[in-house]
């Protein structure tokens, strides 16, 4: 893999005389008690939170209990992130790419959403998608629907508002990475007889592969834990993780299922992070 | 859906804007003496100024964008010179409460001089000694207070706490969504509307509702019925009989027609029923839940400035254009006489003497655990 390319730093520790060792710790200190205090402590209390009556018992309850909400968490946040991809990777190879003297626009373009609040793009798709609005018109006459059928309260509304909201996350990564690829090696790629498909393949994709991986964290990992979209589109049949958690953490007594709960929510999360760095060789970056 | 929501609430704040100077001229008759003395002593006592800070439900008062100008609140600022500081604080009691908890704890004050919780709520705090006893003398108008509420077995003689509100837990449903009339709780639970109702994810409406469909009243309830009803509703929940079980959230999706039946607290369906007139109540036939949020002063809490808050709320010249406008029962004896003749005739505002509808017992803190648990394990998880 070409990855190694971008890093290759050299060991700069020789340079520094012994009584400046304690340079770079004060440089890392602000950072490092931020997140002692912000990360460090609430991690353990969490931890020590959810061993309190019933013990490791909690953990055990959380699959038993929640077995059906964490495997549709996770589907929904596969998906999302799937399709992001698919959707974005183009998007962002366009304006890498193609765009031009448009390439600016079309960035502000992508992130032009964010400047209204999640909650409201959030709430305006739920108009959108309410039973007597345009979308469901349209898609019942087309037949795409049945005549009483819905689009709220079903897996594609959630899963679709997840893509959307976390779409922008995606491109942007793999936009700077297509964007730093030296277009030298895509001059040379021909040069070596390389046909535009097989330039894209093996050049242009790999190359892109940290920014894909980037965007893929980005995404998955925001919508494993998110809540609002499945409280706002979503159902009785689509609840996520974070909705079991944001509705029942604060009742005392669920405050230990709910923080054993987030810790195999977080624990999953990492696991899946590792696999899928493993998978994709990204040293760079895992 | 909040918009039309505010529009109206500005409107009948209006409304309750020009109510009480008007009524009060002409229909004095009700009050008896008591209650009429009392408030001028009540306003007397305490023109000393100063503040009262107030945590409140969204939708308690004329005005939730602008308190200061809710007819209520500023002519409470006129009359004793107390400033209001009123802040939508509570969103639910459980969260409401947590929040809150350490300070409690620790004896610290918590920022409010008067909040709200509902009673079930009220009473662990009484019982957790987190409140300020009442300076009685300082609150006469609280003989006002309605016979049925006047003495729960966790505030015996109300010298802790009085109700603010009553609340009905009934069924609001469009007929012409799901082809027909809803009479009872059973009808709501019919497998016929299979996916097109909402219930509520407060506890004591939901198990209530389920009681009261098993024939028992939630004040006679056993634990092990508590429990059925937890169970019952988990088999309705996974034959996909509700759409989606929420708190207040449920408003939006019955203003916007998405729902075909919910239950529903009274006051809301009041406030979307100006926007859809084709929404109806019901009180099951089965009966509905009564519940109320109640007065407290949190420790710490400025007991002067809130006394004479209270006290004012309990003036029926008060009260009545107060609930007329939010659409809740009021628990001040007399508040309806202060009310326009539709007012007095709602029966969302104002159920009749005999209407079904049954609070709960106190639960012990065992028995609250674990249909607490229950219920969330059959509609949560």
């Amino acid at each position: 893999m070409a990855f190694g390319g971008g890093g290759g730093a050299k060991p700069v520790g020789d340079g520094i005389r012994p009584s400046n060792r304690w340079v770079p710790w004060m440089l890392l200190g602000p950072g490092l008690a931020w997140l002692f205090v912000f990360f460090v402590i609430p991690l353990f209390e969490l931890g020590r939170g959810s061993l309190v009556r019933g013990g490791l018992s909690n953990y055990s309850n959380v699959f038993s209990d929640n077995g059906e909400v964490i495997l549709r968490t996770f589907v929904y946040a596969f998906v999302a992130t799937v399709l992001a991809v698919i959707l974005g990777y183009p998007l962002a190879y366009f304006i890498a790419m193609k765009a031009g003297r448009f390439k600016t626009l079309l960035l502000a373009a992508v992130v032009l959403p964010f400047f209204v609040t999640y909650l409201i793009r959030t709430l305006a798709w739920k108009i959108l998608l309410f039973g007597d609005g345009p979308v469901v018109g349209l898609l019942r006459w087309t037949g795409l629907l049945s005549r009483n059928g819905e689009v709220l309260n079903t897996h594609a509304a959630v899963i679709g508002a997840l893509l959307y909201n976390f779409l922008p996350f995606m491109v942007l990564p793999i936009y700077v990475s297509l964007d730093k690829i030296d277009r030298r090696l895509l001059e040379a790629a021909p040069d070596l007889y390389a046909d535009g498909r097989r330039t894209f393949f093996r050049v242009t994709l790999p190359l892109s592969l940290p920014g894909v991986f980037a965007g893929s964290l980005l995404t998955f990992i925001p919508s494993c834990g998110d809540f609002v979209n499945a409280e706002l589109l979503g159902g009785d049949r689509q609840r996520m993780i974070g909705n079991i958690i944001e509705k029942n953490f604060l009742r005392e007594n669920f405050r230990p299922q709910m923080s054993a709960l987030s810790f195999v929510l977080m624990l999953l999360i990492l696991g899946g992070v590792l696999l899928y760095a493993r998978i994709l060789g990204t040293e760079e970056l895992a | 859906m909040s918009l039309s929501r505010r529009q109206f609430i500005v409107r009948a704040g209006l409304l309750a804007g020009f109510g009480p100077g008007l009524l009060a001229a002409c229909g004095g008759d009700d009050t008896s003496p008591s209650a009429t003395d009392a408030v001028a002593d009540g306003s007397a006592a305490s023109s000393t100024g100063g503040v009262v800070r107030i945590a409140a439900w969204p939708f308690y008062i004329e005005n939730d964008q602008n308190p200061k100008k809710a007819a209520t609140i500023a002519n409470f600022i006129n009359k004793t010179g107390i400033d209001v500081d009123y802040q939508l604080a509570i969103d639910d009691n459980v969260s409401f409460t947590a929040k809150f908890e350490g300070d409690l704890k620790a004896g610290k004050g918590i920022g409010f001089d008067v909040a709200q919780p509902t009673s079930w709520m009220a009473s662990k705090w009484i019982a957790n000694g987190w409140v300020e006893p009442f300076p009685v003398d300082k609150i006469p108008n609280k003989v006002n207070v309605i016979d049925s509420l006047a003495s729960p077995a966790w505030d015996p003689d109300r010298s802790k706490s009085l109700p603010y509100s009553i609340i009905q837990t009934g069924i609001a449903y469009y007929p012409d969504k799901i082809d027909g009339e809803i009479t009872s709780i059973k009808d709501l639970f019919n497998p016929k509307l299979k996916g097109k109702i909402t219930i509520l994810s407060e506890m004591r409406d939901s198990v209530g509702f389920m009681l009261l469909m098993m024939g028992v009243k939630p004040a006679d309830a056993k634990l092990d019925e508590m429990l059925k009803a937890c169970e019952e509703l988990r088999k309705l929940r996974d034959a996909g009989q509700f759409r989606k079980i929420t708190g207040n959230g449920y408003i939006e999706d019955l203003g916007a027609g998405e729902t075909g039946a919910a239950m529903a607290w009274s006051g809301d369906v009041a406030g979307i029923q100006v926007d859809t007139p084709d929404l109806k109540w019901v009180l099951p036939s089965e009966g509905g839940i009564l519940s109320s949020d109640t007065l407290i002063i949190p420790k710490g809490g400025n007991v002067d400035t809130a006394a004479a808050w209270i006290n004012y709320l309990y003036d029926p010249t008060v009260s009545g254009p107060l609930f007329e406008a939010i659409n809740y029962g009021s628990p001040v004896k007399g508040a309806a006489d202060s009310m326009t003749p539709e007012g007095k005739a709602n029966p969302v505002i104002n159920p009749a003497a005999d209407a079904a509808l049954y609070g709960w017992r106190d639960l012990t803190d065992d028995e609250q655990n674990q249909v607490d648990e229950a219920f969330v394990a059959a509609t949560q998880q």
